[in-house]
């Protein structure tokens, strides 16, 4: 059965996913091991978009069928037993409202074992900064596709020095039209240019995180340059 | 020789006195150059013309790019217009909604077809109103034939998925319904040969149709086959056979496609920076100008010395016969107008014979 959800979400059977999850459920599959097949669905096609076999539609179509899988199994979850990677807040700036590819990241991230809050499209500076107070994420990621909005994310990253949150939150940039110069440049903590990146730069960051909270004293950058 | 002989000299594979030079200047590089906010300049046909020819006028360069997507906006489109939580919310009449930033360019904020039962209400924008066509009319008046008109139509593809569907959406409805994405394909197909044609009547000297959701980053080459060419095809030879000429521009990566784009009877291909120029040159170089692909990064953030060797860069890689030297998409909103200045001044020096 494990086999066949896997099948389902690589080949993005938004149809079918619901009965196999449903007859694995009531075959006595655990809710946690079904999300495991379908995480390692996830993570083919996260290398098959890499590889450029999977373009944009077969992987959306994929991550629709693992949302569907997840929206039966998510009540029956058993949170202690699922390994979190960290937690990720995510969304598109204010005044843009592409957000395929966020979503993509988004997906992708859940696919990989991280926790993620998607705040949509179109999202004001203000409200970064409120959801990074509330809900803590280790990684804040920031989504803009066209020229004229990246400008927002220097002004997110501001704002959070201002709220006195920078140095509790990784910030990431990615979409169109960022990049790495310009990573550098707002004090941004990476950039990636694609959503199977943008999961490798996630995990890279949490490993870094990790060893970071174990030296305190230690200032980052941002941190040592406003002092 | 003029900027619009030398212009289509270029466009028809020849060599003119120097490569000509036409970066992609947008709403928010036009109206900062004209000092109003970009929502002012896309819903005042009159500022729309003024921040074009100052544009034109203070850069120099060879053409014009008249890059409204259904060009002029009519009284009515005005007439609903409003203003919501510090955006102006633009309907328009193809059933999309626009939403533009006070300090931005238009982004889609509804897609005009919640399913496809939709699209047999759908119908052709009104192109008979004379507002529409003040833009073209005005541009083509003032410049009196010194220089390239180029105008815009909406591509097939790239309009059917952020105008009429929301990229999302159209991206699952290739595979999962493909016959009524062909529909809507068919329907936005005829809207811009109309627009197109229209266009052509009134003296335009191009046309452009910019294709991005097609890029091969976003779709398959096999993707790209079955819903983006035959529709980007029929409405290049139909307005070539209506004696117009097509630049397509796609932003992303086009090199898996580059043969094909030069299939679609399209007279020139604008390619992003992921394209190498000397090696599209020698692919297509036979049968379409090429276009491009100053970085858009560099003109905004560059010195002087990375700007001029990135122009230099493509000249060389080009060469000057078939070749317009262009920014390598729609130049970054804030982009320094010394920085375009410069862009501008370089391509003049380096392309001259």
């Amino acid at each position: 059965m494990g086999e066949e959800i896997k099948k389902a979400v690589i080949e993005g059977k938004i149809y079918e996913i619901e009965e196999l999850v449903n007859a694995a459920l009531e075959h006595g599959e655990a809710a946690n091991d079904i999300l495991k097949d379908m995480i390692s669905g996830m993570e083919v096609v996260s290398d098959l978009f890499e590889r450029r076999v999977y373009y944009v539609p077969e992987t959306l179509l994929s991550a629709h069928a693992m949302q569907r899988g997840l929206d039966i199994i998510r009540p029956l979850l058993n949170y202690d037993k699922v390994e979190v990677q960290g937690k990720v807040l995510i969304g598109t700036v204010a005044g843009d409202v592409h957000d395929i590819g966020k979503n993509l990241v988004s997906m992708f991230l859940e696919g990989a074992g991280f926790e993620v809050k998607n705040l949509g499209r179109d999202v004001p500076t203000q409200v970064f900064v409120e959801e990074t107070r509330k809900y803590k994420p280790d990684i804040l990621g920031l989504s803009a596709m066209m020229s004229t909005t990246i400008v927002k994310m220097r002004e997110v990253i501001e704002a959070l020095e201002e709220a006195g949150l920078r140095d509790d939150v990784l910030v990431i940039i990615g979409g169109a039209a960022a990049s790495e110069s310009y990573a550098r440049e707002i004090g941004a903590d990476g950039y990636a240019s694609d959503a199977a990146k943008a999961v490798k730069l996630c995990e890279k960051l949490m490993k870094e995180r990790g060893k970071r909270e174990l030296v305190k004293e230690v200032p980052r950058s941002h941190a040592a340059r406003h002092a | 020789m003029n900027s619009l002989k030398r212009f289509r000299e270029a466009m028809q594979r020849g060599t003119p006195d120097r490569v000509p030079v036409a970066p992609m200047v947008n709403v928010p590089h036009a109206s900062r150059v004209l000092g109003v906010k970009p929502w002012e300049y896309v819903t005042d046909n009159k500022l729309y013309v003024k921040g074009q020819l100052k544009a034109w006028r203070l850069y120099g360069y060879d053409w014009i790019f008249n890059h409204q997507p259904i060009q002029g906006i009519t009284r009515e489109e005005r007439r609903a217009m409003r203003v919501e939580n510090g955006f102006v919310v633009l309907p328009t009449e193809l059933g999309t909604t626009l939403k533009i930033p006070l300090e931005g360019g238009p982004a889609v904020k509804e897609p005009a077809l919640k399913s496809y039962d939709e699209l047999d209400k759908l119908e052709m924008p009104d192109l008979d109103k004379p507002e529409r066509w003040e833009p073209l009319k005005a541009l083509l008046e003032k410049t009196k034939g010194e220089v390239y008109i180029c105008s815009k139509v909406p591509a097939p593809f790239h309009y059917a998925a952020e105008w009429m569907r929301g990229m999302e959406n159209f991206m699952l409805d290739m595979i999962t319904q493909p016959r009524e994405v062909h529909r809507l394909l068919e329907f936005m197909t005829e809207v811009a040969i109309e627009i197109g044609k229209r266009q052509i009547d009134l003296g335009t000297h191009g046309i452009m149709m910019e294709d991005p959701s097609a890029a091969a980053q976003v779709i398959s080459p096999v993707h790209y086959r079955e819903f983006a060419y035959p529709y980007e095809k029929k409405v290049c030879s139909a307005l070539r056979k209506y004696g117009g000429e097509v630049i397509i521009h796609i932003c992303g990566d086009t090199t898996p496609i580059l043969e094909d784009l030069a299939k679609t009877g399209a007279s020139c291909l604008s390619v992003d920076e992921s394209v190498d120029l000397r090696d599209a040159k020698r692919r297509v170089g036979n049968r379409v100008a090429l276009f491009g692909n100053v970085s858009v990064d560099t003109i905004y953030r560059g010195t002087r010395a990375e700007i001029e060797g990135n122009v230099e860069k493509c000249i060389t890689s080009a060469g000057s016969e078939g070749y317009i030297v262009s920014s390598s998409c729609g130049l970054h909103a804030g982009t320094p107008i010394e920085n375009l200045k410069v862009m501008v001044n370089a391509g003049k020096k380096m392309g001259a014979r």
